[in-house]
């Protein structure tokens, strides 16, 4: 070990200009104390005396320099200073302080080469002093004065600049080369474009891919590679197949360390000593386990020391390891899969020290199966109707719906269908809209849902929800409205009551239109159904108004169609008409009937008919309390048109209804 | 007593009418909500207000009308269907129908309601049947059926706007539509076949030597020819639900003409994602065929992508081939590439002869991402050259290889000196076919790194360097050449540290040579120096 440490300095110092000049005094800050030396020029018999003042004070002796009597004396004062604890913990070795007393005992103190710039060498040899009092930050100038016995030599006296602890950083700067396994060890490489003020160099290596790292002490070798210095050292300790890093750092003469070299990972170097991949990679889904496996095959596993395997869910996209395994596995289950997903896998082979390019890229799904079926049928249906429009809702349940399928049954027997095509949503809260057909009849309608998973499998269905709708039939249509004249500008609307019809009728709408008003229908009265008539007395002289009644529920936009309306005019001139006017072709000719108006003004009712084209003549005229007609003398095989007037004991007339036309066969 | 009320001309007899009939006069109804005469007809004691008999074997049974309005305009007539369900339609029993309106034409009538198919998945559509009389026979006709439906898969059968024909004999119902997923695949024009309960399930067919899109429908891009093979196209039910889709057919792609010896054929299977598969991929030029191909298809890039099997032995000219190499088709064409091993047998010396290799094969624009993969095994810094050169339209294969059979590094540490010794040899090979511009490349090449250095406790450090490359490279491009380079360099540096300074020798001695047939005349140069004068791709011939 301690010749490896010998070793790198006679290299630095072969290589490097920082060497001390005879003679020359200096004053160097290390990284706890301040350095003096003292020049190589130590005469026999003589010694040196330093002085010591903190800038702008006075000056004190603080200690002498002597040569020392021996090799072991040198060992000794190399082993104080290294116990300081100030950058330096190398101890030459015997042979290495016998050969440096020899030389320096013969004289031959230029022939110290590399140890010349080592300072505890230097200390032990009595040629460099160390202030380990100074205070930290505080500059101190130094004075050296040769002395003979207690006289001073004249002229002999040199200062030093001032200097304050600690010193700067080393300045060197490594690139790294990289690493290669070698005979014997790890062969790492770096280039130093900036040489700087390099001493000495530490080597420090970590687990690949951790932290801690620890100094190791390598053999250390210098050389220049197109002008360019490299350092090169092999790490015997590395252990096979094991990736490692390593850093160096820079140390100048007097202990100070520089910043930390960027690293070299024995892990990247490439080399191609192992297989460039695995062979037939393939996938497998495996339904019953929801995963899928990746197997491979490798031809060769000498060199490699793990295979990772990694995934993406793009083929072009970001693959990321989410396995490393033995070199001897040859297959991997990966069970974090989504089913109908694809995935892509590639496999790396790490080598003691590279990597192998990643395999071709192979895609793998799992599958629908029976291991991925839906068992959660989806929870809380609800369901809010308006008219024939439903809204379902309802939550899911499965982690990996796609969709829903909505079934509806009529009846409280009738079969589940399915409503329209797959929902396709894996939203937690669905709603859904569906429109109920137009029926007469009362319906009991039933609703069911169930999910369907990214397996397509479809789930159980959720609990059923039960609706039931008012069918057209619900509001039959008010027949028989009837218009009687209680005053003039008064009149009295009646109706049957319909709730005997439909049990849904709970109210009744009144419309009214006049051609004083626009001549649009306009709601005069919202009524329940304990009212079946109505007066109404809002009337305006000169004008004609129609009513007409509906049937409907408590909501009102459901109602009955229209029945016919009946009409008032308010004239004091005009008699009113008829109402509820109908005609039937029948065996025997046409039936007529209509509801006769309750106005004692009226006496009489004609009854008048075209046929075949010809113009209207009266068939016949009746008394108001005769309310239907049989006109047995319709031709058959014609169309028939039917014109109906009032009129009263002075013969005025009423204005003329109809034409009302029936075919008869 | 109401009767003989027909519509459509007389085609719709209309019988059992009610007598719960008001015939009026309404101040605003009809389309134009205007003063017409109505006759509304309710139900009566029957239980409807008429029925409509003779529809058999369109329908098994006599519709049921519950309400009947006819307005004296002569537009508006309706005729308001009672909730019933015909099990049978044109004798096929797995099609249900329930009617909702009667919509009365001048020598017609069509019946429109929600039919049900006993088939997986199928939703209740709306079909039409448009009825007209011949003498006293009613004949219909079905409507075409617009509903889709979602299969295993997430594959869709959409119904066309043209009528389904129905089978006289065995009552199938054949309803022509397209198959899809929407952004996995175009759409494929397919027929949905459904027969009676103790016929056809639910089937969707194919059509044989249509050709699908895999890229932009009408493009020259790759497409599929699709086969006669039923078991590989379409889809059925099987058991209680559908199975998968699939496609199946000769894979057509001209950037593959004149690569591969035959169209292959490529089955498709519809997972949601699609599968895709072939075997035996011939190329020419190449005796053995490829191995199972599987891929992708990523119908938003217009890729397929996958895997391709090269078996061990497979033989390109004289050589041995094998590994496992990703295949892209997209409509730039298709091209193989990757890493395996190739066997040139005996190569200057026994037992070098294989090498790992990086593989190119196809007809592509290379990329230089492709091609700097296709060489992940070169040493040669010229090896991309006949690639680079080659690279717009290629067609073909290259591949190229090395082994390095010398890579050892040795280190000496002693007291009174440090030495170190590397030395790098390495051989390869690379050979390639463009059928494009009809030009091919042989290249063998040999390459040798030694260094070496040495520092000793003196303070003397001595290193040195021999570096030596043979090239050879036969192209052939309507006419043969014939390139060798070959370098050699030597330097050394001598150094001895005086304290003080350093003093130091250093040397490098190089040459060049390259001598070869450019396809007319022959050619000889030598240089002395720098060797790197005959570096770097030639232009191409």
């Amino acid at each position: 070990m301690r010749m490896k440490t010998i070793f790198s300095f006679i290299l630095l110092t072969s290589l490097s200009c920082t060497c001390l000049l005879a003679q020359q005094v200096q004053a160097i800050a290390g990284p706890a104390g301040i350095w003096v030396l003292a020049g190589t020029d130590l005469p026999e018999g003589n010694h040196y005396t330093i002085e010591r003042r903190q800038e702008g004070g006075n000056w004190t002796e603080a200690g002498i320099l002597l040569r020392p009597g021996s090799a072991d004396e040198m060992r000794a004062r190399i082993l104080d200073i290294n116990g300081l604890d100030i950058g330096f913990d190398r101890m030459p070795g015997t042979r290495e302080i016998s050969f440096l007393w020899k030389e320096f005992s013969a004289g031959r103190r230029d022939s110290l080469q590399g140890w010349a710039a080592d300072l505890p060498v230097q200390y032990a040899l009595g040629r460099a002093w160390y202030d380990a009092n100074a205070e930290k930050g505080k500059r101190y100038a130094y004075r050296i004065q040769q002395t003979r016995g207690r006289e001073t030599v004249a002229g002999s006296k040199a200062e030093t600049r001032a200097v304050a602890w600690p010193g700067s950083p080393a300045n060197t700067l490594f690139l790294p080369v990289g690493a290669k396994p070698g005979i014997g060890g790890m062969s790492v490489t770096y280039r130093i474009p900036v040489r700087g003020n390099l001493a000495r160099v530490q080597v420090f290596r970590a687990y690949y891919q951790r932290t801690g790292f620890q100094r190791i002490e390598p053999q250390l070798i210098f050389y220049t590679e197109n002008d360019t210095l490299m350092l090169r050292f092999l790490d015997q300790t590395a252990a096979e197949k094991v990736p490692y890093a390593y850093t160096v750092q820079a140390v100048d003469m007097a202990g100070n360390a520089g910043s930390m070299a960027p690293l070299v990972a024995a892990y990247q170097v490439p080399a191609g000593s192992i297989q460039p991949s695995v062979d037939r990679i393939k996938t497998r889904s495996l339904t019953a386990q929801n995963a899928i496996r990746v197997s491979w095959k490798l031809k060769n596993a000498d060199g490699i020391v793990s295979i990772d395997l990694y995934k993406s869910l793009i083929h072009d996209g970001r693959f990321f390891r989410i396995a490393s395994l033995a070199p001897d596995d040859t297959a991997y289950t990966d069970n974090d899969v989504t089913p109908v997903r694809t995935y892509y896998y590639t496999i790396v082979l790490n080598g003691a020290y590279e990597s192998s390019p990643p395999s071709p890229r192979v895609s793998g799904m799992l599958e629908a199966g029976s291991g991925n079926n839906n068992l959660l049928p989806v929870q809380n249906l609800e369901a809010a109707q308006q008219r024939r429009v439903v809204r379902l809702s309802w939550q899911r349940t499965e982690r990996d719906t796609r969709g829903y399928y909505v079934y509806r049954a009529g009846g409280r027997d009738g079969e589940f269908q399915q409503i329209g095509d797959i929902l396709l949503s894996d939203t937690t809260d669905l709603v859904f809209r569906d429109t109920l057909p137009e029926t007469d009849d009362a319906i009991l309608y039933r609703y069911q849902v169930r999910d369907v998973n990214t397996a397509y499998h479809i789930g159980p269905p959720s609990e059923t929800i039960t609706l039931l709708v008012a069918g057209r039939a619900a509001f039959p249509p008010v027949n028989e409205l009837r218009l009687e004249v209680m005053a003039p500008g008064k009149i009295l609307l009646l109706w049957p009551d319909m709730t005997e019809n439909s049990a849904w009728v709970s109210r009744y709408i009144l419309m009214r239109r006049s051609d004083c008003d626009g001549g649009s229908r306009k709601l005069l009265a919202l009524l329940n159904t304990d009212r079946t008539v109505f007066t109404d007395s809002s009337l305006k002289e000169g004008c004609t108004y129609y009513y007409a009644v509906y049937s409907t529920g408590n909501d009102t936009a459901v109602r009955s169609t229209s029945a016919g309306e009946a009409a008032y005019s308010f004239t004091e001139e005009s008699l009113p008409g008829l109402s509820d006017i109908r005609i039937f072709a029948v065996d025997d000719g046409v039936r007529l009937s209509w509801v006769s108006p309750r106005d004692s003004r009226v006496s009489g009712i004609r009854i008048l008919r075209a046929s075949g084209g010809a113009e209207a003549t009266q068939l016949a005229q009746v008394y108001p309390s005769t309310e239907s007609y049989q006109d047995k003398t319709a031709g058959a095989a014609l169309t028939h048109f039917y014109f109906f007037r009032t009129v009263d004991a002075a013969g005025r007339e009423g204005a003329l209804q109809g034409p009302i036309g029936v075919y008869r066969e | 007593m109401l009767g003989n009320i027909s519509l459509g001309g007389g085609t719709l007899n209309l019988k059992n009418v009610s007598n719960k009939a008001i015939f009026l006069y309404d101040e605003a109804c009809g389309y134009d909500m205007s003063g017409h005469w109505r006759l509304a007809i309710s139900k009566g004691p029957a239980g409807y207000a008429a029925m409509v008999d003779g529809l058999n074997p369109t329908l098994n049974g006599n519709l049921k009308i519950d309400y009947i309005q006819l307005i004296s305009n002569g537009v508006d007539v309706i005729l308001s269907m009672q909730n019933q369900t015909f099990s049978s339609v044109f004798g096929n029993d797995r099609v249900s129908f329930e009617p909702k309106m009667i919509v009365s034409g001048g020598n017609n009538f069509k019946l429109v309601g929600d039919a049900r198919f006993d088939v997986p998945r199928m939703p209740t559509a709306s079909m039409a049947l448009n009825f007209t009389r011949l003498g006293t026979n009613l004949t219909a006709q079905c409507e075409a059926l617009l509903f889709e439906f979602e299969a295993r898969g997430y594959v869709k059968f959409k119904g066309a706007p043209k009528a389904p024909e129905i089978n006289s004999i065995n009552k199938e119902f054949t309803i022509y539509g397209t198959v899809v997923e929407p952004g996995k695949f175009n759409p494929i024009p397919a027929r949905l076949v459904i027969g009676k309960k103790d016929g056809q399930k639910g089937r969707v067919f194919l059509n044989t030597n249509d050709i699908v899109y895999l890229v932009s429908p009408g493009s020259s891009g790759p497409r599929l020819q699709l086969s006669a093979d039923q078991n590989k196209n379409g889809m059925w039910v099987d058991g209680a639900d559908w199975n998968l889709f699939r496609f199946s057919g000769k894979y057509k792609d001209q950037t593959m003409d004149g690569v591969v010896k035959s169209e292959p054929d490529m089955d498709f299977m519809v997972h949601g994602e699609i599968k895709a598969s072939s075997n035996a991929v011939s190329m020419n030029q190449i005796s053995t065929p490829f191995g199972e191909l599987e891929m992708t298809y990523d119908f938003g890039a217009k890729r397929l992508h996958g895997l391709l099997v090269i078996p061990e032995g497979t033989q390109i000219g004289s050589w041995e081939v094998d590994g496992q190499v990703e295949t892209i088709i997209d409509p730039g064409g298709f091209v193989v590439v990757g890493l395996g091993r190739v066997n040139t047998g005996t190569l200057f010396v026994e037992g070098y002869g294989m090498f790992k290799i990086g593989f190119v094969l196809g007809g592509y624009n290379l990329s230089d991402a492709l091609i700097k993969k296709a060489t992940t095994y070169t040493v040669n810094p010229n090896a991309q050259c006949w690639l680079q050169a080659n690279k717009s339209n290629f067609k073909g294969f290259w591949f190229c290889g090395a082994n390095q059979f010398i890579n050892e590094h040795y280190d000496f540490y002693a007291v009174i000196a440090n030495a170190y010794i590397h030395a790098d040899a390495t051989l390869e090979a690379s050979l390639g076919v463009n059928f494009n511009a009809s030009t091919f490349n042989l290249g063998l090449g040999a390459y040798v790194d030694v260094r070496a250095g040495m520092s000793a406790i003196t303070g003397t450090s001595i290193s040195g360097h021999i570096n030596a490359s043979a090239q050879a490279t036969i192209n052939y491009n309507k006419g043969l050449t014939f390139d060798a380079l070959g370098d050699f360099s030597c330097g050394y540096k001598i150094c001895q540290s005086l304290l003080v300074d350093e003093v130091c020798y250093d040397n490098t001695i190089g040459a060049g040579l390259n001598f070869g047939y450019n396809g007319s005349s022959t050619y000889f140069n030598f240089s002395l120096g720098n060797a790197g004068n005959f570096k770097g791709c030639k232009a191409a011939n």
